[in-house]
């Protein structure tokens, strides 16, 4: 099994790729849904308006930041605020994914999240230019995401540079970068038009373009199944009562008052059947 | 008898607002009916408006197709569903009107069966005060919420348990049903009984009480405000926070600095006032007590603890509304039933428990898997074919003990 596979496969399981797609799936409609050109708002709010909803919805979907339960809560507390202003029919997909199960991982001041032994950060895109981002002028710490190896394919060529590269002295220091992340760290990669609605989401390991290509890797995450969501087992509430305020008084109504016609003339059924 | 004979009993009373309420209890658009039951829309559409009548063939399977008894369509003496007002709803954009409806549809047959009720047992009479605020005003709210504590006569301090300070000036207050557990506390005025419903799944003592008072505060405010509008709900809150936590008695009591003696204090008045930390600390920096600053760090704190989402407090349970349930006891003990009631009133037995119940019931229902589509989602535009995720509120969470409201049977 590569490494990707198996990254691939354990994001899969634990419900985290469908956690992304819903999160970046709400933010984007949200982000259309409050895009007005009329009102003044351009390329640059769309960018960061998605960007800001991606990092909220992100934290929602894995119990993090401002969503995050204390310690031992189930996933289930506090479901008025994780649903705060989400649609009907986000409310009804939304992925109730364990508290822990993600944890919030920043990089050097970019917004990441892992589970287990992979980070990913985020990375907004033109639509139709995902392959070809160019990670050399994209922030340090993107940088430094490109130029980790890919185990899949990267320890061969490794090892011809130092026979083949003359230059070879350098190497250490391109390995000094290559593993100086404490875990294998990816990158989501996500575009909307929004005049289109055309969408794109990706999970990949970015590779510096000097390689020829923006990815070693890419996964299409809205080619996953979507988060089947569905709304939680609750208990009932305590049914004891709070300080025990007795109830609202409340009195029977004598015959007279009975016989006097108030709000209901029921239909000749109804009343038949009374 | 079956449904089909009722239903020929019905059509000479078929009402078509009565086809429009139990539509919107399913949570269906008039093009998800029409399809359900083989028909064109503007058949439905027709049944609705009342230029048409339905055979009694349409009839039995409109009451198959909504999971309703056939003389649920059937004409009401009067009728006291109707309410003309517009309910305040606090996330218009993000509640479909799918969704308002059925929340609308729910508010009418809370009020009918109260006024079923009401014929024979008396509860408090509405006294909620009126006290019009214009929007932008963002001093009116503090004014009004002073006004309504004067009216009602309460002592300095914490304002006590806050439902059954509403029902016992004759609000109704009711948890919304499982499956609508999607929409926030919302609250309308109709047939001379304010109302409000409450979230089910809010299941925080403190929050709750404050979306009480909030929902108080469009009763009070807003009697013909434009419903939903970031003013009104700033309005709203504001009321909530001055009638829960008045500017005079708690300014001096709230934290100037957010060092340890802070969160002390913070968690003593929560337990004394009834109010999360999260609005006290929202209600120091609106007095001048705290800075924007040492309320945001107070915010990050509160985020990190994992406190916004799940804060700690000693009250594990939610104030219950007790009018209704508290009215069908009486009627029992008189020989009038909850059976006989649910009769009367034509809905499902489940509707009937959900609006007389003291506790919310909250449980797993039907959900849509939604995909929203996009160029490289598979497959593609699943826009055209997301199916509704509003469940109906007609057919039983559980449905081996709900069942059909059969008036005889």
């Amino acid at each position: 099994m590569s490494e990707r596979e198996r990254i691939l496969g354990v994001l899969g399981q634990t419900g985290v790729l469908a956690g992304i797609r819903w999160a970046y799936e709400s933010a984007a409609r949200r982000t259309r849904e409050d895009y007005d050109e009329a009102t003044g708002h351009n390329a640059t709010w769309v960018g960061i308006n998605r960007w800001n909803l991606l990092c909220d919805r992100l934290d929602r979907v894995f119990s993090c930041g401002r969503y995050a339960t204390r310690d031992n809560s189930s996933g289930t507390v506090g479901l008025d605020v994780l649903y705060a202003t989400l649609t009907d029919e986000e409310r009804a997909t939304f992925p109730h994914i364990p508290p822990g199960t993600v944890v919030r991982d920043d990089l050097a001041g970019s917004p990441g999240w892992s589970n287990g032994d992979v980070r990913w950060l985020l990375a907004s895109a033109d639509f139709g230019g995902v392959d070809q981002i160019r990670w050399s002028r994209r922030s340090r710490v993107k940088q430094r995401t490109a130029k980790q190896s890919d185990p899949d394919n990267d320890q061969l060529s490794i090892l011809d540079v130092l026979m083949d590269d003359p230059g070879a002295a350098k190497l250490p220091v391109a390995l000094e970068h290559a593993s100086e992340f404490d875990i294998t760290t990816l990158v989501v990669t996500h575009t909307h038009n929004i005049d289109t609605n055309d969408r794109e989401l990706y999970l990949g390991l970015p590779s510096m373009e000097t390689q020829g290509k923006a990815w070693a890797w890419k996964e299409n995450l809205l080619a996953v199944p979507p988060a089947d969501g569905g709304r939680q087992n609750l208990p009932a509430t305590d049914p004891d009562s709070p300080a025990n305020v007795p109830d609202a008084p409340v009195r029977l109504r004598t015959p007279a008052e009975q016989a006097a016609p108030r709000t209901i003339l029921d239909a000749p059924r109804a009343a038949e059947g009374l | 008898m079956n449904p089909r004979t009722r239903a020929q009993e019905v059509a000479p009373f078929f009402d078509g607002s009565r086809l429009a309420l139990a539509r919107h209890l399913a949570g269906k658009r008039k093009s998800e009916l029409a399809i359900k039951i083989h028909r064109s829309p503007s058949a439905v559409t027709a049944w609705e408006a009342g230029t048409k009548q339905p055979t009694a063939a349409n009839i039995a399977e409109l009451a198959i197709g909504l999971n309703v008894d056939p003389w649920f369509f059937a004409v009401r003496g009067e009728d006291v569903t109707a309410i003309n007002v517009a309910p305040h709803f606090r996330s218009l954009r993000s509640t479909s009107q799918v969704l308002r409806d059925q929340a609308l549809a729910y508010g009418q047959i809370v009020v009918d069966i109260a006024s079923a009720i009401e014929v024979h047992a008396e509860f408090p009479s509405p006294q909620v005060p009126e006290f019009h605020v214009e929007p932008g005003d963002t001093v009116g709210p503090d004014s009004a919420a002073r006004y309504v504590r004067e009216a009602w006569d309460l002592d300095p301090g914490p304002a006590g348990h806050q439902v059954r300070l509403l029902e016992n000036h004759g609000v109704l207050v009711v948890f919304s049903p499982p499956g609508a557990a999607a929409i926030d506390a919302y609250s309308f005025a109709a047939a001379g009984r304010p109302t409000v419903v409450l979230n089910p799944i809010k299941k925080d003592y403190y929050r709750q009480r404050f979306d009480v008072a909030h929902e108080l505060g469009h009763l009070v405010m807003h009697g013909e405000a434009e419903p939903g509008t970031k003013a009104i709900e700033d309005q709203a809150h504001r009321f909530a926070s001055e009638f829960l936590l008045p500017a005079e008695e708690v300014h001096d009591l709230l934290p100037t600095a957010m060092g340890r003696s802070a969160w002390t204090t913070l968690f003593r008045l929560k337990e004394q006032w009834g109010v999360s930390v999260s609005a006290l600390l929202f209600r120091a920096r609106q007095l001048g007590r705290l800075s924007d600053v040492s309320y945001r760090n107070a915010m990050v704190r509160m985020s990190q603890q994992g406190w916004r989402r799940d804060e700690p407090g000693a009250i594990a349970s939610i104030e219950q509304p007790s009018l209704m349930p508290r009215a069908l006891e009486l009627l029992d003990s008189v020989g009038i039933t909850t059976g006989e009631l649910i009769a009367q009133c034509r809905i499902p037995s489940h509707l009937f428990e959900a609006v007389t119940s003291r506790t919310p019931i909250v449980h797993a229902a039907g959900s849509a898997a939604v995909s929203d589509g996009g160029s490289n989602a598979e497959p593609a535009d699943g826009h055209q074919n997301a199916k509704s995720s509003v469940v109906s509120l007609l057919r039983p969470s559980n449905p081996t003990t709900g069942d059909l409201a059969h008036p005889r049977e």
